[in-house]
């Protein structure tokens, strides 16, 4: 191969390889030869007129660039819209260039189409972002000057053309220390800062800015920037709404003093505060993201995990520590819902272990205290017979000094009345120590409450008086010293008839209920008996008090509150003179006395 | 026997709702010479008093069901009984327990003595007889 014919070979590749399609027009508009990009765009078109194959038409255009390039013999560029091989409407910008033959005469033109439609989509696309995306965008010069600014800038500030951008959003009449746009002006990259600024009519207002490099003079320097800023003000309030809002949660879970626990719907360990690791003696650090052991937690919260409750409350439960220690808790557990799912739970318990010891103190100091105050009243009592025997030796005494035998039968009948006080004192000492301690076993306590109605249904009817049941049924069996509840009511109701047989009215009604009510067994012996005044009322419970005359001992009321208390329980009334009573026992199940274990002999 | 004889002997209320005490107590007084009233029902104790204006007090405690205190405190407060010795009958023992039952009813005179029960009588009567004599009250007794 010739050098020359080398050359030529290589000039028809790059010719073919332009990246803007080239094609030689005759002077009847024909088109003699062109390269390969041309053919990618207009398809194959030697032979054909350049107007059929640029617009698809059949004769030349009204002001033929090429015609006038062929008459003027001067070079034109221009854009044009055609036709492309699929059919589709393309835009191109066209160079038309004469070639000169060696007379000088204009034998051909050159046409050098580069298509511009994707250009031209794309400058629309930047257009449309420029102007529709939701911050404030703006090019400014180095004057700082806004020289184009997008839609959104336009809507908050007007028509912000020729102002300062610190005029704008700060309200300044000076450049900002910090400028960004500044820094990009001085070293041709973008920057990003935070900045407060604030509105025309006084707002704070907090903005991201970003400035980056636009267009760099001949000489290479940056001729403009542009500035893109974004209003955080809502967002960063929110944010430090949320900061606050956790900060609050963090205290108020790390210091309650219930445990927190939450844990996920794998019950694998999520938060925990400072009273759960001291309650189930964990560490939080080792605990956290770790499962929970089945144990530790009630069963009760498995229907929360599944889905089944949305809440548990657990007034008297337990839980077991990572040393498997078992504590009395009270304990609330709270499903954690996203939408279907269950996220986990959240588990808020309280140690019952200092109150449950505070019940048991109580409980200790009232059983004491009724001691103290029966001693008390047994010693008055006491001395009181003792001033009774004292008086009747001195009437006696006098008596027979003097030969006075109504004194002396005085005397002496005082002698035998407080004699006999101290053998009934004693007689009812020993029944009021019986039992000291209660002999609990598992009963129906509705059956006691029947069998006692039972024991006074002839007696009551004989006087006149109607017993009236309102018994429940159903009631759980509990843990109580039958016999000793048997005398209480007993006694209550004797007391009842008593009152009913010296009141006014003529048809008395003695009422025996037993209940269940929040969690206490409760039995009421009501009557509508006599009553009792101010100054009884104030006595009932008084040891050896009695308005019974010789017919009682004073010992029947202390005797049951002994007996009420000895259960966990307490004894109350109220009564009017004239309009009958209600006592009251409320035995709460949780303060029961335990029943003993068996003891081997009674196992057989 | 000092009092004058225009003068009728002092008058001595006993306050008690055991009968037995006071039917002793009563004796024992009229035979040293007293004029005595005695009240077994506290509800009407205050009544009486006002009426009787006794010259001397003797008044059970009753229970520490507050009784006796309450009505102490009654007493005190009556202007027409407020200057009338007090003595306290208790089968407590326990002044101490009284003491603090009226301080913490307020500012009220502390009574006039204390009387234990079981009651010996000559120790009661020569209670009786000294605090009437520090009241400036003639003395009934002597005659024993």
């Amino acid at each position: 191969m010739s050098p020359l014919a080398s050359s030529h070979g290589r000039r028809a590749a790059l010719f073919d390889q332009l990246p803007c399609g080239v094609v030689l027009l005759d002077r009847k508009l024909r088109i003699a030869d062109h390269n390969r990009t041309f053919a990618e765009i207009f398809g194959e078109g030697r032979g054909h007129s350049c107007f059929e194959k640029y617009k698809g038409r059949s004769e030349p255009c009204d002001d033929c660039p090429a015609l006038q390039t062929f008459s003027d013999n001067k070079q034109r560029v221009l854009e044009e819209r055609g036709t492309d091989c699929f059919g589709q409407s393309i835009q191109y910008l066209v160079q038309m260039t004469p070639l000169q033959d060696a007379d000088g005469s204009v034998s051909h033109v050159a046409a050098i189409t580069t298509d511009l439609t994707a250009t031209k989509r794309l400058q629309q696309e930047y257009r449309t972002l420029f102007e529709k995306v939701p911050c404030y965008v703006a090019v400014i010069n180095r004057d700082h000057r806004v020289v184009k600014a997008n839609e959104m800038f336009r809507r908050t500030f007007g028509e912000p053309r020729g102002e300062r951008c610190y005029r704008l959003f700060k309200q300044r009449r000076d450049l900002c220390p910090d400028c960004p746009a500044e820094q990009t002006f001085r070293d041709g990259e973008t920057h990003t800062a935070q900045h407060s600024g604030v509105t025309r009519q006084g707002t704070a207002t907090q903005y991201v800015v970003s400035t980056a490099p636009l267009v760099r003079d001949p000489d290479g320097e940056v001729a403009h920037v542009v500035e893109m800023c974004l209003d955080v003000t809502e967002a960063r309030a929110l944010e430090r709404e949320l900061v606050r809002a956790h900060t609050l949660r963090q205290a108020l879970v790390e210091n309650s003093l219930d445990a927190i626990v939450v844990l996920d719907a794998e019950q694998h360990v999520v938060l925990m505060n400072r009273a759960a690791e001291a309650l189930w003696g964990a560490h939080r650090e080792r605990s956290l993201g770790r499962r929970v052991r089945r144990r530790m937690m009630p069963p009760a919260l498995e229907q929360l995990l599944a889905g089944e409750k949305e809440s548990v409350l657990l007034l008297d439960t337990t839980i077991r520590t990572l040393q498997d220690v078992e504590v009395p808790v009270r304990l609330a557990g709270v499903a954690l819902p996203e939408d279907e799912e269950v996220l986990g739970v959240a588990v808020i318990a309280q140690d019952l272990r200092p109150r449950k010891q505070l019940e048991k103190d109580k409980l200790e100091a009232e059983r004491l205290a009724a001691v103290g105050q029966t001693v008390a009243g047994l010693a008055h009592g006491i001395k009181n017979i003792l001033t009774g025997l004292e008086g009747g030796m001195y009437v006696t005494s006098t008596g027979l000094k003097r030969g006075d035998q109504g004194r002396i039968q005085r005397g002496w009948g005082m002698l035998e009345r407080n004699m006999g006080r101290i053998s009934e004192l004693a007689k009812n000492l020993l029944a009021f120590s019986r039992g000291d301690a209660p002999r609990p076993a598992l009963v129906d306590p509705a059956r006691i409450a029947w069998d006692v109605v039972e024991l006074y249904r002839e007696s009551a009817e004989q006087q006149g008086i109607r017993l009236v049941t309102e018994i429940a049924a159903g009631i759980a069996p509990a843990s109580l010293d039958a016999e000793g509840i048997h005398s209480c009511l007993a006694n209550l109701v004797s007391n009842a008839v008593d009152a009913c047989r010296v009141s006014q009215n003529a048809a008395c009604t003695i009422t025996m209920r037993f209940a269940e009510e929040d969690g206490a067994l409760v039995y009421e012996v009501e009557d509508t008996g006599c009553g009792m005044d101010y100054e009884v009322k104030q006595k009932a419970f008084t040891s050896f008090f009695t308005t019974k005359g010789g017919g009682g001992s004073g010992l029947g009321l202390l005797t049951t509150r002994k007996f009420v208390q000895q259960h966990g329980g307490e004894i109350s009334f109220d009564t009017r003179a004239g309009e009958g009573a209600i006592f009251r026992i409320r035995l709460p199940r949780d303060r029961l006395p335990q029943p003993d274990p068996p003891s081997p002999q009674s196992e057989t | 026997m000092n009092t004058p004889p225009d003068k009728p002997p002092p008058l001595v209320a006993i306050v008690d709702d055991e009968p037995d005490i006071t039917t002793f107590l009563g004796l024992a007084l009229e035979d040293a010479g007293y004029r005595v009233v005695t009240i077994n029902d506290s509800a009407s104790a205050l009544a009486l008093l006002r009426e009787r204006r006794p010259d001397l007090v003797c008044l059970d405690l009753l229970m520490p069901e507050q009784m006796g205190s309450s009505l102490y405190l009654q007493i005190r407060q009556l202007e027409e009984l407020r200057g009338v010795p007090v003595l306290i009958l208790s089968g407590l023992g326990a002044q101490d327990h009284f003491q603090e039952l009226l301080s913490r009813a307020g500012e009220v005179p502390l009574p006039t003595g204390y009387v234990d029960k079981p009651v010996e009588t000559e120790a009661f009567l020569d209670t009786i007889r000294r605090v009437l004599a520090d009241q400036g009250a003639f003395d009934a007794g002597g005659r024993s």
